[in-house]
């Protein structure tokens, strides 16, 4: 057997899912028995439904331990055979306590998520994890994004090309002028480019990292004569455009979704389509009153979604919300998510939902509510979600509150991004 | 008409199309966009038809599936509203938004309280034929979306859809309905998955088509997705945290419309997952391919778990909530 193998390995799996290095808190698990080959510590979390790591006591740490994901670090501290549980070992000055199991459901993030939670630890990178400052941060790059000053060209019509999480800040533009413009503010996302933009339509690409597919775009526009303007941080193609579109350069930063909303809210506002700074202004005030209020309900969705597999809707005037919890669940948990629009949901999807899918029982569904819906959208919603019910199947309801389409995108985004980062580990 | 089977409705989607796209129409004056208005099946057949037009179109063609219609909507705008019942309340909604806005109106139905009052208002109205499963009229209803928008000043897609068409019947019968065909290995292949069908954005209807049909037909929850999102945003994490109990589907309408990488890197992480080229000889009458291919795939699945793809009973549910609703609406 190898050094590192352990056989009838002792871990415990608590009856609900809180850990702690205090042992008052064992008696309250079950004590079992695994073989747990530590060359490969995820394959216990895959075959068996348990997630291991070890603690170790850290006098840096806030809270005297701090846990170990990291598969060498953890070879390197225990000792080469018969850890038991119930035994913390000296091994080297530092101090292992037992390693505990944790109920899985399928994901590694539920243990870390509550692990963390618990213990207001860091994440393994020793970031710290910070749902609020990450909101913040958000709402700061929005109105940095607001600030941009450019050029705009003449033109007839306009449209948004985007990629990457940029995809969504031009969904939510699109989804503001739907609510308030005279003129339609068309978001394409990926690398082609309709049959109706011409020379007289004001081309915005707006991209991230998504710089293949945007020279796909950009080369055709420049072939149709498209007056463009680039959204983008300095890169390869965006400086190969200087001087052939307008350019505005993306600060560097975690939010730069955010930088690409405010960016395009002052170019649409410029452009004199419709006041689309001033009105996620508003909305960006509004949602920094509703973080307090987020945090708690982010607090509550993240119990409700640990180790669970998020199927995220919303009604069609916030899909830029929906997908943006996708976006942030993909980015921040590390595990799958879908996201889709409601009221289409009541013509397909429930059908699906309403069977027990008992090959898949991690999903779960969260339903974002805004409150400028309208009646019949609100009746539907409602008797949508009592089906659901019905049927056994546990749905969570995100109130977003009321307002303009900004506000509702922006609170349901914020509400997002901080169940996000507390499922990844955040405080 | 007499009811048909859903096996008889799924067989006749091409000669449905073939006859529905030639169907004639009044001249539609010059519009500055088009709305296609619909929710469930009848917003599948919209949705296809934006993707067909998506590269030749000289008009912005937009699908709303939501009674809001937008704000910019006004007497330059053709709204196509699809009802296949006539019954469907958000679409009655968007009817009379769209009626309020002054939009042009063409109405798209096999009857109902949508047919009656087009004809009262004089709106241009489509017939369906009737007897048909809403999502499987979509033969009829992409035909004739596909006519309201070439009278509009969109393209003319005939000539390219006839051309086509024996191929579809040829897919139809070699790939979608034998014992061991393609459509029974893929159902095979989902028991026990979540199928999570992904193609190229430009033609991200059909991926959605998919996942109605196993949604409605299999009774099995299923996801869709979108290149290039699906690069930026989510494969990563199907990397990171390996889900064997989901199925990742690839569409390939086109070479190299899912990046190569991305198939290689989802292989390396020992991922299961589908990669379906369809084989055509244009990324159009891949669409329809991957259209036959997907309901008969759901078919299969329905038909292994002993389950009615006729039913719905959920759906049967919420009528039944929202009826009393709908009295005060009416």
């Amino acid at each position: 057997m190898d050094a590192h193998e352990i056989e009838a390995f002792d871990v415990y799996v608590p009856a609900f899912p809180v850990v702690g290095p205090n042992h008052s808190f064992l008696h309250r698990y079950r004590r079992t028995s695994v073989s747990v080959n530590l060359r490969n510590p995820y394959a216990v979390r895959h075959c068996l439904g348990i997630d291991v790591f070890a603690l170790l006591e850290d006098p840096q740490s806030v809270c005297r331990y701090r846990p170990v994901f990291d598969r060498e670090e953890l070879l390197r501290c225990l000792p080469s055979h018969s850890l038991t549980a119930t035994s913390c070992q000296d091994n080297g000055g530092v101090h292992v306590c037992p390693i505990y199991g944790i109920r899985y459901n399928g994901s590694p993030r539920e243990s870390r998520y509550h692990y963390m939670r618990n213990r207001g630890f860091t994440r393994q990178s020793g970031r710290k994890m910070r749902s609020l400052e990450c909101a913040t941060e958000f709402l700061s790059a929005i109105r940095e994004g607001m600030r941009i000053e450019t050029e705009i060209p003449e033109f007839g019509n306009i449209c948004i090309f985007a990629a990457d999480e940029c995809s969504i800040a031009g969904n939510m533009m699109s989804n503001i002028a739907d609510s308030v413009s005279e003129m339609p503010i068309p978001t394409v996302v990926g690398y082609d480019v309709p049959g109706w933009v011409d020379g007289n339509t004001l081309s915005v690409v707006v991209w991230n990292s998504a710089e293949k597919e945007m020279s796909r775009v950009l080369a055709k526009l420049e072939e149709r004569h498209s007056p463009t303007v680039c959204v983008a941080p300095v890169c390869t193609l965006l400086k190969a455009y200087d001087g052939r579109a307008r350019i505005v350069e993306m600060p560097a930063g975690e939010m730069r979704a955010g930088f690409a909303m405010g960016a395009l809210s002052a170019i649409v506002e410029s452009a004199g389509i419709v006041p689309a700074a001033r009105i996620l202004s508003d909305a960006t005030d509004e949602a920094e009153r509703f973080l307090q209020e987020a945090e708690v309900i982010a607090d509550n969705l993240a119990h409700s979604l640990s180790g669970r597999v998020a199927a995220v809707y919303g009604t069609s005037d916030i899909t830029a919300c929906a997908e943006w919890w996708k976006f942030r669940m993909d980015k921040d948990v590390g595990d799958i998510s879908f996201f889709g629009e409601l009221p289409e949901f009541d013509h397909n999807e429930l059908v699906g939902w309403s069977d027990p899918n008992v090959h898949a029982k991690e999903l779960e569904i969260v339903v974002l509510k805004g409150r400028g819906e309208t009646e019949v959208v609100r009746n539907i919603v409602e008797c949508m979600i009592c089906v659901l019910r019905e049927n056994g199947r546990r749905v969570n309801v995100v109130d977003i509150g009321g307002g303009s389409v900004a506000e509702m995108n922006l609170r349901g985004m914020i509400v997002g991004a901080m169940t996000a980062s507390k499922l990844g580990g955040g405080s | 008409m007499t009811e048909r089977s859903v096996t008889d409705q799924l067989y006749g989607f091409v000669s449905d199309l073939d006859v529905s796209i030639d169907f004639e129409t009044d001249e539609i004056p010059d519009v500055e966009n088009i709305i296609l208005c619909g929710v469930g099946g009848s917003a599948v057949s919209g949705d296809f038809a934006a993707d067909c037009c998506f590269e030749e179109s000289r008009i912005p063609i937009r699908l709303v599936k939501y009674p809001e219609i937008p704000n910019w909507a006004g007497k330059s705008t053709l709204v196509v509203i699809s009802s296949y019942s006539g019954n469907t309340m958000e679409t009655i909604e968007m009817y009379h938004r769209s009626r309020e806005k002054g939009c042009l109106i063409a109405v798209m139905t096999s009857g109902g309280i949508l047919m009656k009052e087009a004809e009262e208002n004089g709106d241009l109205v489509l017939l369906l034929p009737s007897g048909l499963q809403p999502r499987h009229a979509i033969g009829y209803m992409i035909g004739y979306t596909l006519t309201i928008i070439r009278k509009a000043g969109g393209p003319d897609l005939r000539e390219r859809i006839h051309g086509f068409v024996p191929a579809l019947k040829e897919f139809r019968d070699l790939e979608a309905i034998p014992e061991g065909c393609l459509a029974e290995r893929i159902a095979v292949s989902y028991e026990g998955k979540v199928p999570v069908i992904c193609s190229d954005c430009n033609t991200r209807s059909v991926a959605f088509r998919w996942k109605t049909q196993v949604n409605e037909n299999s009774k099995f929850v299923a996801f869709c997705d979108f290149i290039p999102a699906f690069n930026h945003f989510t494969s990563d994490t199907w990397l990171q945290t390996v889900r064997d109990n989901y199925m990742p589907t690839f569409l390939m309408m086109s070479d190299g419309d899912i990046p190569e990488e991305t198939i290689e890197a989802m292989a390396g992480a020992k991922i299961p997952f589908h990669v379906v080229r369809l084989g055509g000889s244009s990324v159009l009458e891949n669409m329809f391919r991957a259209i036959i291919l997907g309901d008969y795939v759901s078919i299969y699945m329905a038909e292994r778990r002993g389950v009615d793809p006729a039913e719905v009973r959920p759906v049967m549910q919420m009528k039944e909530k929202l009826a009393s609703f709908r009295q005060r609406f009416r």
